[in-house]
């Protein structure tokens, strides 16, 4: 535990350098486009905290990709064998870097989320924590496997950026699914986003497409997977052909 | 110094590496290193010495043979080998968003030193390197030297008792490499050393033995004198004089034949003493109006090696 405190001390340390970058996205993007919300959408109350908790999402899956990048680059052969005479091992590495981009997405999302609760006809906070965290935990775990199977971080960030754009075109984040075609529907129930914000947006008060166990179910699956597949990534990390 | 009779801290035995792709980076290649000692592997670029470095690390597994660190059984005991080894890849990559001062105190908290022994401890590092005014300096803002300098930094602030160093002062300044040099010596104290180059004086003033590799296996070893006369390194020479006819003949006269190219004459001397003897004797003959001497070429020397092993063999 302690090496991976003082990995995610420098891997924030290391952030200092993209500081008006990471403001610029994490912050400035995302509340520019509440602030539109907010000013054009004020009449609709319940509009306003589902695209609020939607933009939530979004953002998660933003600095989630980030983690990919990172990741793809842990993987790489010449930062492994930077690593190799390190007392740190990849997988301390990996989790370093997964737990504070989390750290960075917490204060947003708070935020967002307090707005959102602002116009909700009701909340449940310890379960919106609950679900938050369950969102952040699976889809960095996700992430971090998508970088596992790319491994280079110049090939990542195109691919990430196809991958973030699929996925937050396929889900309800900024629109309904009650009311689209049956086929629409089951695509969008694949996605992870839409579970994602089915462990949110019911406890704003907000109709959910099933019921939020399913989607816990789902994200627990989704995360235990993508674990499973960076532990077996690691274990087989290879530097010119197979680490043993 | 080498101790024929304490048990090598490396011992590399018959060790065979066949990548997935056929290619045989290593073809049983034996060595050893024992404690106090610093030993060299000499060898052209594709020579197979980072193959070999990677294998005693643990990041690749031999296809044959057995490597023994630190007497414990290599396969077994990687994790625990994670702790004894220092480690100075070849290519210089370094972490671009921290100072030279955060990445040595990375290290070393992640080695759980902390307070007044961490700044004790790094400023000693920076010092013996001489990098006290890079302290602030970002990684990205480095030049590749000084990137292959905070690599060196980093393993030599973890105090370990093996180093192993894969071209340490490539793309480092002459100063700096003097200063490097020196910190390399000093560690013969801590443990011993390992040092992969194809840099001839490097090897000749650091280290007690050579290991000669080329294409994959060990052609020569022993004392760095030794490796030295038997490769003879070649200069090339190239001479520029207005008497072209007569500085042909004093060079023939020595035994070689130049190349004539315009007014330029350029030829092979066998070592630096007999091509400077040569241009000697044409400048008192009818001077000399330029004369540039290429370094030993390494390839070549090994070159010269393989074929007059292959000559003996012939006429044996």
């Amino acid at each position: 535990m302690r090496k991976i405190g003082i990995g995610i001390c420098f891997e924030l340390k290391g952030l200092r350098l993209y500081r008006t970058q990471l403001f610029i996205s994490l912050f400035l993007i995302p509340f520019s486009y509440a602030f539109i919300l907010l000013l054009s959408m004020r009449p609709a109350q319940g509009q306003l905290s589902y695209i609020l908790s939607g933009l939530t999402v979004a953002s998660l899956i933003g600095a989630g990709s980030l983690v990919g990048i990172r990741v793809a680059n842990l993987a790489e052969p010449e930062v492994l064998e930077l690593y190799a005479a390190l007392p740190i091992s990849t997988g301390q590495a990996v989790l370093s870097v997964a737990i504070a981009y989390a750290l960075l997405s917490i204060p947003q999302s708070a935020v967002l989320l307090g707005l959102a609760s602002w116009w909700a006809s009701r909340i449940s906070v310890a379960m919106l924590v609950v679900g938050t965290v369950m969102s952040i935990i699976a889809l960095f775990s996700f992430w971090t496997a998508l970088g596992f199977v790319v491994r280079n971080p110049f090939k990542a960030q195109g691919v990430f950026s196809l991958i973030s754009w699929t996925l937050l075109l396929f889900s309800p984040i900024y629109y309904e699914m009650n009311d689209l075609p049956f086929l629409y529907r089951a695509v969008l129930l694949a996605n992870p986003v839409t579970h994602a914000l089915n462990t949110i947006r019911p406890f704003l008060g907000m109709d959910a497409p099933l019921h939020w166990a399913v989607s816990f179910l789902y994200l627990g699956i989704l995360g235990c997977l993508s674990v499973w597949y960076s532990v077996v990534a690691l274990r087989n990390v290879r530097m010119l052909e197979k680490l043993f | 110094m080498s101790s024929a009779n304490s048990k090598p801290v490396i011992l590399v035995q018959e060790v065979t590496k066949i990548y997935p792709s056929g290619v045989i980076a290593n073809d049983a290649v034996s060595l050893e290193v024992h404690d106090g000692e610093i030993v060299g592997i000499l060898g052209p670029n594709g020579a197979g010495k980072t193959t070999l470095i990677r294998q005693i690390l643990g990041l690749l597994k031999p296809t044959r043979g057995t490597i023994i660190v630190n007497v414990s059984d290599h396969n077994a005991a990687r994790s625990r080998e994670r702790h004894l080894i220092g480690y100075v890849p070849q290519m210089p990559l370094c972490y671009p968003s921290l100072t030279v001062w955060e990445t040595i105190e990375f290290v070393l908290r992640l080695n759980g030193i902390r307070g007044k022994a961490l700044i004790t401890r790094a400023n000693a590092v920076l010092a013996a390197l001489g990098m006290e005014e890079w302290r602030s300096h970002f990684g990205y803002q480095l030049s590749i030297g000084a990137r292959k300098l905070v690599l060196l930094a980093m393993a030599l602030c973890q105090n370990r008792p093996i180093l192993i160093l894969d071209e340490p002062t490539a793309m480092v300044d002459v100063v700096k490499k003097n200063v490097v040099w020196e910190a390399i010596q000093a560690q013969r104290n801590q443990g011993c050393v390992l040092i992969a180059s194809h840099d001839m004086s490097e090897v000749r003033r650091l280290c007690d033995r050579v290991y000669l590799m080329v294409a994959g296996r060990v052609v020569a070893s022993g004392a760095p004198h030794e490796i030295a006369a038997l490769l003879r390194l070649p200069v090339d020479i190239e001479l520029a004089v207005s008497d072209l006819s007569r500085a042909q003949h004093v060079i023939e006269g020595f035994g070689y034949f130049a190349q004539q190219q315009g007014n330029l004459l350029r030829y092979e001397a066998h070592s630096l003493e007999d091509g400077l003897r040569i241009v000697e004797a044409v400048a008192a003959a009818g001077g000399v109006d330029y004369v540039k001497l290429e370094g030993p070429s390494f390839e070549k020397a090994v070159m010269h090696l393989l074929s007059r092993g292959e000559r003996c063999a012939k006429s044996e």
